[in-house]
């Protein structure tokens, strides 16, 4: 049972559970804000509908539910999107579009195989150049990509590369961030579905960062490298080709976020004054290069031009880590602090390592208790009372643990750093890039 | 004039199970109706409306309740998944 708005997420539910006739009862939605007497009223006006579906002949009732469509409430953007499957395990791998960049454009567009921006496309001669001589099997499954559970394949991760803009080197790159991609503890049905503005960050560390250009200085959250950009943009177009994460369908983000094109930047081993990268601090070598994935916000900025001391920074830094909307103000999970290098130095000077970070956000990092609503503090009780302070009436922790905060250094000069808030029920998922 | 594009898609498994039996409900059988809730806001406040209306509807029932986390994976837990009939559960928001 879903709310109408939420039927299409439950319809594709069923695909990959492999039971596309389950019935489905459906109320109107939003369920959330009813009060309880409008509550008792859509329980009553569903009750027959609820007992039909458990009683009606079941191969009537599977014909019944294959057949229904997503209610839609708005016109579907993608105005091709379901003419064709091209997602049936008997798909062509080829298929025939115009020859020209503008028509192909329109094409993909309108089948919802794009961001919105231009594409690369692609034929098999770039297809072909993007998979070189590595020794890659085409056909290798490297994961499953929720929610629809598409097969993550070599050749199909290589096939969104090149319409992302990406060069042959940085395959191996895509490669190993479908795998990661495909790891529980990810939890990308989630990611890849929810209400909330996530994406999945990509985090590059190690001698790879040089060895393709990956910008990990000055706007290194921004514009202006074509390896950040087209990786970023790599892994969410397998997210939406491969996972079905269309935008209103099966991605119901309310809001979204910028960071949903393309989120990726590498780590500032150089300037990191405890020379130590976060994929070393999660087990890898410095020689190793690794990718790490996290489900996360878009980043928040902490400026702070004036702390000269590492709890004067720290300070400007726990107030912008508490906010009561974010997830993970009632889900807990991880928090990224991006140190700027300037921010990094004083803090390292001050002789605090980066367990000492850690240990002053955890005692000091707290949304003040004026900000917290009763029904958040109801639910927060529920889910993380540890972190409620003044026995659940006073503000609440931002995090309990080590494994809550992940320290990166990264960015060029200048007395800013960056918190990147996460979806809550998520960790970040490392894996080895073998170029 | 048309050229060949690699297709981006990945393949998604198209299996179609068919749906368990059903049956009347209201036959005198006892039977167990499992309502699973995914904690969304009112989802629980629902569930309870629907055990009230189930139960008055067929007074052979008996109600066992489910929960999920928010936000991870629905677990139905072995006993749960033994001693249900029929199930509701809670979807999306």
């Amino acid at each position: 049972m879903c709310s109408d708005e939420f039927y299409a997420l439950g319809k594709a539910e069923t695909q990959c559970l492999g039971m596309p006739g389950l019935p489905i009862a459906v109320v109107p939605h939003p369920v959330a804000k009813l009060l309880p007497d409008e509550v008792a009223t859509i329980a009553r006006n569903v009750v027959d509908e609820v007992i039909r579906l458990w009683q009606d002949d079941a191969e009537a009732l599977r014909a019944e539910f294959k057949e229904k469509a997503p209610p839609t409430k708005s016109r579907l953007r993608y105005r091709s999107m379901f003419e064709g499957n091209f997602s049936a395990p008997d798909a062509p791998e080829r298929l025939n579009g115009p020859d020209d960049l503008e028509g192909v454009n329109r094409l993909f567009y309108s089948r919802g195989w794009t961001d919105g921006l231009p594409i690369i496309p692609p034929t098999p001669e770039r297809y072909e150049k993007m998979l070189g001589n590595r020794g890659l099997d085409p056909k290798e499954l490297l994961a499953r990509i929720e929610p629809r559970q598409g097969e993550a394949t070599v050749a199909k991760v290589a096939v969104n590369g090149v319409m992302a803009g990406c060069q042959p080197d940085h395959l191996p790159v895509l490669v190993s961030a479908a795998k990661a991609l495909g790891h529980s503890d990810l939890n990308l049905k989630a990611l890849n579905t929810t209400t909330h503005p996530c994406t999945v960050l990509a985090l590059i560390s190690g001698p790879i960062t040089e060895n393709i250009d990956v910008n990990t200085t000055y706007n290194v959250m921004g514009q202006g490298s074509l390896t950040n950009a087209a990786i970023g943009r790599g892994i969410r177009s397998i997210l939406l080709n491969i996972g079905g994460g269309t935008p209103g369908i099966l991605d119901r983000a309310t809001m979204g976020t910028p960071a949903k094109y393309s989120f990726c930047f590498g780590e500032n081993l150089v300037e990191n004054p405890w020379g130590e990268t976060l994929a070393m601090e999660r087990g890898f070598g410095a020689e190793q290069s690794t990718i790490t994935l996290c489900g996360v916000e878009g980043p928040h900025n902490v400026n702070d031009h004036y702390g000269k001391t590492a709890e004067e920074i720290l300070q400007t830094i726990s107030g912008t880590m508490c906010s009561p909307g974010l997830n993970n103000s009632y889900l807990g999970g991880e928090i990224m602090l991006v140190l700027g290098p300037e921010h990094a130095d004083i803090i390292h000077k001050d002789g605090f390592s980066k367990a000492d970070i850690k240990n002053y956000l955890i005692e000091n990092a707290f949304i003040p208790a004026h900000v917290l609503s009763e029904p958040q503090r109801v639910i927060m009780r529920q889910y993380v009372p540890e972190r409620l302070l003044a026995d659940g009436d006073g503000g609440a922790k931002i995090a309990t643990s080590h494994d809550d905060i992940q320290l990166v250094v990264a960015g060029g000069a200048g007395r800013h750093s960056a918190v990147i808030p996460s979806f809550g029920n998520t960790r970040a998922v490392t894996e080895v890039i073998r170029s | 004039m048309a050229r060949e594009l690699m297709n981006p898609c990945g393949a998604v498994a198209n299996e179609d199970t068919p749906l368990a039996p059903r049956r009347q409900l209201d036959g005198g059988e006892p039977i167990v109706i499992g309502l699973f809730s995914n904690q969304k806001a009112n989802a629980d406040l629902f569930m309870d409306n629907m055990a009230s209306l189930l139960t008055k509807r067929l007074a052979n029932a008996e109600i066992l309740r489910g929960y999920k986390a928010a936000s991870v994976p629905a677990e139905f837990s072995a006993e749960f998944l033994e001693h249900c009939d029929v199930v509701i559960a809670g979807f999306g928001d």
